[in-house]
Parts: C-alpha cells; sequence; structure tokens
C-alpha cells in the first residue's frame, strides 16, 4: 500500500470513529412524541452514516462521468482508468446506500422496503451502475470497452441529477426523511458537527479505496501487458 | 525516403517509391495503453499502385487501413492520402475514398437502384441518375436495378458493392478480403471488373488469397503483430522468401 | 462533385432509406403495434381489479406498454446498419457524425409515433375511457414530448449495445435505468390528464420532459461520434 492511501485511510477511520462518537453522545436524539410520551428513535443515528456514504456515492459517480469525458477527449489510458475506479467506489458506495436505508426504513417504519422517492432514486442508481459493469463485460476488444464505458460513465452521470429531480415529482407521494423529529429541529450545533465530521471521514476513506484500486488496476494493466510481451517473445 | 523507413526495411531490394505518391504513411503507430497494434508503419504508395496486404488476423491490418480511411485516429506518425491528412480533412478525404469488403455494404430491403441513391445523397454526387445508370451497366445489374437486393446471389451483390464503392468516383479503393464468400466465377468478374479500373485508381487489399494477392499487386506487405515483417516491389519480389516469412508469420509453422 | 454535402439532405437520405426498407418489410411497425396491443390484453387480464380505477393507473400501463415496445424497435433499428457491414459504409461516407445520429433518431421517432397514433385509440376503446378534445391534445402532446427522449436515448444506447457480444439483450438493462426520470414525468402527465388533474401539475411535468429531451439530445450530439467511431 502507498504511503498517501496509507495516510487517507487512517485519517479517514480516525474521523469516521469520531463521527460515531458524537453521533451517539454530543448530537441531539431524535425524539417522537406518541400520546404524551416521548420516545427516542435511536435508528436515526444511522443518519450521520447513511447520509455521508450516500454523497460520497453520487461525488465518485459523478467523478466516474468526468473522468470518463476527459478520456475520451484525450484517450490517455490513465483518465480510462480513473474514471472506471471512480465508478467502482461509486458503486460500492451505492450499495452501502442501499443497505443502510433499508435497515432505516426497518427500523423507523417497520417495512424492509418503501417506495420512497430518494431510496427508489438509489435503487435506480444500483440498477444503471449494475448496467455499466455488464455493459463493460459484454465488449470484448479493450478499446472499445474502454470507449464504452467511458460513454456510459457520462450518460449515467447526467442522469443522477434527473433521476433525482423525477422523484421530487408528484406521482411518487414521498413518505418522508425530512421528518425525523429533532430537539434541535434543523441542522446545527453538535448534530452538523458529527455530521460534518462523519461526511469528510467518510471521503477521505472512500479516496484512500479510489487510490488503491487505481494502483491496483495500473498494476494489473503492466502485468497483463508483461505477459503479452513474454508471449510474442 | 523517410529514415525510418530504411531502419525497418532490412531487405536489400526496398521498393520504388514515385515522386507522386498517393498514399505516404512515415512511422505510423498505434496503440492502446501500452499495448500496440501498430508500431513504427512506414510505406509509399505511387498513383495507380496496388499494394496487396498480408498478415495474421490481429496483426493490424484492418487497423492500417481504418486510419488510412479516417475511422481511426493513429497515435504517432504522419498520414497522408491524396495529399491530405485523414484526421484533419476527415470529410474531404472520405470522399476520395472507397471500400469493398467481404460484407458487400448494402441495405438488404433496398433496391439496387435505392441503395446506389442513398449513398450517393451521402456523398452529394452530382447528376446521380445518370451515374447510376452508367455503374449498373458497367457491373451488369441494370436488369435488376429496382430488385430488392435480398433476392441477389453473392456475386451479383459483389458487383453492386463494387458499384457503390465506386459511385463517388474515388481515386483510393480498399479492398478487405474481397475474395471471401465468392465462388470461382464470381471472382472472374470481379477481377476482370477490377481490371476494367484498374489504372484510374490506387488500391490497398486485404486478402489471405497468396495467388490473388501476388497477382494483383504492384507491391506486397506482410504485417505481423503491428509491424512490417515483408515489403517489395512485385517487379522484383523474392518470392521465396516471400512464402518462407508467410508461413512463418502467417500459419504460424516454424 | 460538390465539396460540401448538404447535411438536410443526408439526414432526410438516412431517414428516407429507413421509411423506405420499413414499407417493404413492414416487420417493424407490425411487430410494435401487436405487442402493443398485446400488452394491453395482458394487463387486462393481470390487473383485472386495479382496473377498476384506471384513471390512476392508465397512464402507467400505457407507458409500460409504450416503453417495452420502444425497446423493440430500437433493437431492430441498428441491426440492418450492422449486419451487411452497412455502418462502416455510412461512416466511411463524408457525414458529420451527429447528423447519422439525428437521421436514425428520426426514423425511430416516427415509428414510434405512428405506432402509438394507432394504439392510444384502441387503449381508450379497450378500457372504456373518455377524454374531451382539448384534453386530447395535450395528452398527445405529452406522449409525442416523450417519444423524442425515448428515441433520443434509445438510439444513443442501441448504437452501444448493437457493439457488444449480447446485443438485444444489452438494450433493455441499459435503457430502463437511464429512461426512468422520463417515464415518471410521463406517467405523472398523463395520469394527471385522465384523472383530471390540475393542468399546472400536469405542465410541470411536461416541462421536465421538455428539460430531459434536450438534456440527452445534447448529451447524443455531443457523445456520438464517440460512440460510433473507434
Amino acid at each position: 500500500m502507498k504511503k498517501s492511501s496509507l495516510i487517507l485511510a487512517s485519517a479517514g477511520a480516525l474521523l469516521l470513529m469520531a463521527g460515531i462518537y458524537l453521533a451517539f453522545f454530543v448530537a441531539p436524539d431524535a425524539v417522537v412524541r406518541i400520546d404524551d410520551r416521548e420516545l427516542v428513535r435511536y435508528s436515526q443515528k444511522i443518519f450521520y452514516f447513511h447520509v455521508p456514504v450516500a454523497e460520497t456515492a453520487l461525488v465518485f459517480l459523478l467523478l466516474g462521468g468526468f473522468f470518463g469525458a476527459m478520456y475520451l477527449g484525450t484517450r490517455k489510458r490513465s483518465y480510462e482508468q480513473m474514471s472506471y475506479a471512480a465508478v467502482e467506489i461509486g458503486f460500492i458506495f451505492v450499495i452501502l446506500v442501499m443497505i443502510t436505508g433499508i435497515l432505516w426504513t426497518r427500523a423507523d417504519w417497520g417495512v424492509w422496503w418503501e417506495w420512497e422517492p430518494r431510496l427508489t432514486t438509489f435503487l435506480v442508481l444500483t440498477l444503471m451502475y449494475a448496467g455499466y459493469f455488464v455493459l463493460r463485460s459484454s465488449v470484448q476488444e479493450e478499446s472499445a470497452k474502454a470507449r464504452f464505458g467511458a460513454i456510459f460513465s457520462i450518460i449515467a452521470a447526467v442522469n443522477v441529477p434527473l433521476t433525482f429531480m423525477a422523484g421530487r415529482l408528484d406521482s411518487l407521494k414521498p413518505v418522508h426523511p425530512k421528518v425525523f423529529t429533532l430537539q434541535g429541529a434543523s441542522m446545527e450545533g453538535p448534530m452538523l458537527a458529527a455530521f460534518l465530521v462523519s461526511m469528510f471521514g467518510m471521503l477521505l476513506f472512500a479516496t484512500s479505496l479510489y487510490i488503491m484500486r487505481l494502483d491496483l488496476l495500473r498494476a494489473r494493466e503492466d502485468i497483463e501487458y508483461l505477459k503479452e510481451e513474454l508471449e510474442v517473445g | 525516403m523517410p529514415k525510418q523507413m530504411a531502419e525497418l526495411l532490412k531487405n536489400e531490394k526496398q521498393p520504388y517509391t514515385g515522386a507522386h505518391a498517393e498514399i505516404e504513411v512515415t512511422g505510423l503507430s498505434k496503440y492502446f495503453g501500452k499495448r500496440k497494434v501498430l508500431t513504427k508503419i512506414s510505406f509509399e504508395l505511387e498513383k495507380g499502385g496496388f499494394l496487396s496486404l498480408f498478415g495474421p488476423n490481429g496483426a493490424g491490418k484492418t487497423t492500417l487501413v481504418k486510419i488510412l480511411s479516417t475511422l481511426v485516429a493513429p497515435s504517432e506518425g504522419t498520414v497522408s492520402v491524396a495529399g491530405l491528412d485523414p484526421y484533419k480533412n476527415s470529410a474531404a478525404i472520405r470522399s476520395k475514398i472507397g471500400l469493398i469488403s467481404h460484407s458487400p455494404l448494402l441495405y438488404l430491403d433496398l433496391s439496387a437502384e435505392e441503395n446506389l441513391r442513398f449513398y450517393g445523397a451521402m456523398y452529394g454526387v452530382d447528376n446521380v441518375d445518370a451515374r447510376i445508370d452508367e455503374l449498373l451497366e458497367q457491373v451488369e445489374l441494370d436488369h435488376r436495378r429496382y430488385d430488392l437486393v435480398r433476392t441477389f446471389s453473392k456475386g451479383m451483390m459483389q458487383r453492386l458493392a463494387i458499384a457503390r464503392a465506386l459511385l463517388h468516383r474515388p481515386s483510393v479503393l480498399f479492398l478487405d478480403e474481397p475474395h471471401t464468400g465468392l465462388d470461382p466465377h464470381a471472382v472472374d468478374i470481379f477481377e476482370s471488373l477490377l481490371d476494367t479500373i484498374r489504372q484510374d485508381h490506387t488500391f490497398i487489399m486485404i486478402t489471405h488469397n497468396i495467388e490473388r494477392g501476388l497477382a494483383l499487386c504492384s507491391k506486397a506487405m506482410i504485417l505481423y503483430n503491428g509491424q512490417i515483417a515483408f515489403y517489395q516491389n512485385k517487379a522484383d519480389l523474392d518470392t521465396e522468401m516471400f512464402n518462407e516469412i508467410y508461413r512463418r508469420k502467417v500459419k504460424g509453422e516454424c | 462533385m460538390s465539396a460540401k454535402v448538404s447535411a438536410g439532405k443526408q439526414v432526410f437520405a438516412i431517414v428516407k432509406k429507413d421509411v423506405l426498407a420499413e414499407l417493404r418489410t413492414k416487420e417493424m411497425v407490425i411487430a410494435m403495434f401487436l405487442f402493443v396491443v398485446l400488452a394491453m390484453v395482458v394487463f387486462s387480464q393481470a390487473f383485472g381489479v386495479i382496473l377498476n380505477d384506471l384513471d390512476r393507473v392508465g397512464g402507467g400501463l400505457l407507458w409500460v406498454a409504450f416503453l417495452f415496445m420502444s425497446m423493440l424497435g430500437l433493437n431492430r433499428s441498428f441491426v440492418h446498419e450492422k449486419d451487411e457491414g452497412c455502418l462502416e459504409g455510412l461512416l466511411m461516407s463524408p457525414i458529420d457524425r451527429p447528423l447519422i445520429f439525428f437521421g436514425k433518431m428520426l426514423g425511430n421517432l416516427l415509428f414510434l409515433s405512428i405506432v402509438e397514433l394507432f394504439a392510444v385509440p384502441i387503449f381508450f376503446v379497450l378500457f372504456r375511457l373518455e377524454m374531451g378534445a382539448s384534453m386530447a391534445g395535450i395528452f398527445l402532446a405529452t406522449i409525442f414530448l416523450s417519444n423524442i427522449g425515448i428515441a433520443c436515448v434509445g438510439t444513443l444506447l442501441s448504437t452501444i449495445s448493437i457493439n457488444t457480444k449480447t446485443r438485444d439483450l444489452m438494450l433493455p438493462i441499459l435503457f430502463m435505468p437511464v429512461i426512468i426520470p422520463l417515464l415518471i414525468a410521463a406517467v405523472s402527465a398523463t395520469g394527471g390528464i385522465m384523472s383530471g388533474e390540475e393542468l399546472t401539475e400536469v405542465y410541470g411535468s411536461m416541462r421536465f420532459i421538455a428539460v430531459y429531451d434536450i438534456i440527452f439530445l445534447l448529451v447524443a450530439y455531443a457523445l456520438y461520434d464517440y460512440v460510433i467511431s473507434e
């Protein structure tokens, strides 16, 4: 492992732990009132994990599209690897969003799945980016694989905000997520602090994963190349 | 003669190159990442010349032709076709080149005439009706001009494909394994047609057919692993050497 | 020979060629039409009970049928180009790459709209729906507006899918997630019209469809060169 990714990974891990501490011990608890009784919804704590994961996922997916465009413009192989690695990391985080989202839904609303706009949006994104990997594996020639991968990463990245916007149209009636009633109403003070620490930690952690993955892709490319050279003799 | 070329050609009998080369390739390389598809290809083809291109699958023959016909951008080196750079003047070059491939490049559900008319519109051919009449007569298909291409035999399709390729009066013709799938009779017709257009065009032909390839060409080249393994004028072609290299490189015998 | 070939003529020639071939075989339009009608029959049998509430779910039914039908046509659209190497012939002619896109897209848009023009009345008859003339105008406008997006994204993605090993299996996997925003808006708009909602909400959805169309037309225009040539 390279030094840079090691530092990033440790910094990210520390921040994430700090975020968990802040979330549980400093940030205010979510409270619901039922018949004059106050109930603390601890499930809301997953918010400090779920949302940073989601935002990290979006950052990397958009980055994938950006590097895809750079590849098409310059035809430099390194941009293609950067695009592919970004989509991979983004995809892992999208799946994490789904898992944490489903857990939260289950704990809060008592069902495993709810056709709620944002959850639906992420399900669509999961399927769309699954398509990206299926597409790549379905193209044999290396250069065509890179080209189509880059093109679809751009199309998908463009579609990400559109999917979010469509989710806000009236047909899917929003069930909620703005609804966790908090003592401090909007996000401020300790809650914001906990959120930002988690958010920043998640980004650092994801970036370290990204760098490692990129190194791996480059090494693999080098090995493939050397193998071919040996075969040809 | 460019320096790289002299280095590359270890054969003593280097081909003669005229002053006005129709196709000029210097130090052409194409790579993807570190993988090289073509490495430092240099050659020249004079106006009216005929280059036969041999080599195993994956040797880079198709990529070379695609670069010359503006479909693929080279990574390194310079290319000039009819005095133009394919990558910079792609539209201008495309109206000067034609392709006869092993697939006919024809729409099966259109008639012979409709196919030609469609490509005529693509190329902006002037007086397209007169040109179509002339060509259909030349390839002896005017009696079938309103029939769907779907009903044509393989040989007829190939003849129509030639008419299609000549429609816009190209000066350079690329032939991509044109003999594939043709019966001997169709080959005869095809080659007599080639004969009639031979002097006004420059040809590059990809082929696996040694006999036909050597008979037709003015220069022969074997590509292997993205490099020129053999390149000679037909006038002083060392047949033994050609066969030796062909056997070793293309067929993979030792 | 003229130095610069007119772009309009080239696009028109591509559309004309596709229409001519289709008029001859009629295989695509007829298959698409039968598919839509069959889908309606299947829906009516599969969702018999809900169909009492058709004002609310009708828009959805219609769009599911249209979406799957459009994929049938989009898949065919490039098979002709690829099978006899015609796409290579097209690429070697002096035509700007985006023009190939617009030609193919307009053809797809035309076929899609023609099939739907016949399918919509049948839908209304089968499910006993009624609609005033002014509403019908907005209804058809919504469908056409959505068709632009479907034809645009579909043409773009079918050019990619035709180059993969799995070919026609690939298109739905790529196409459906990308088209979902448009589907949501289209269902919302047509559903809104059918259940007599406030028109302002319908217009909101239509505006979204228009934005989606424009964005993907621009994306296709910018990317098509890369899609089609190496």
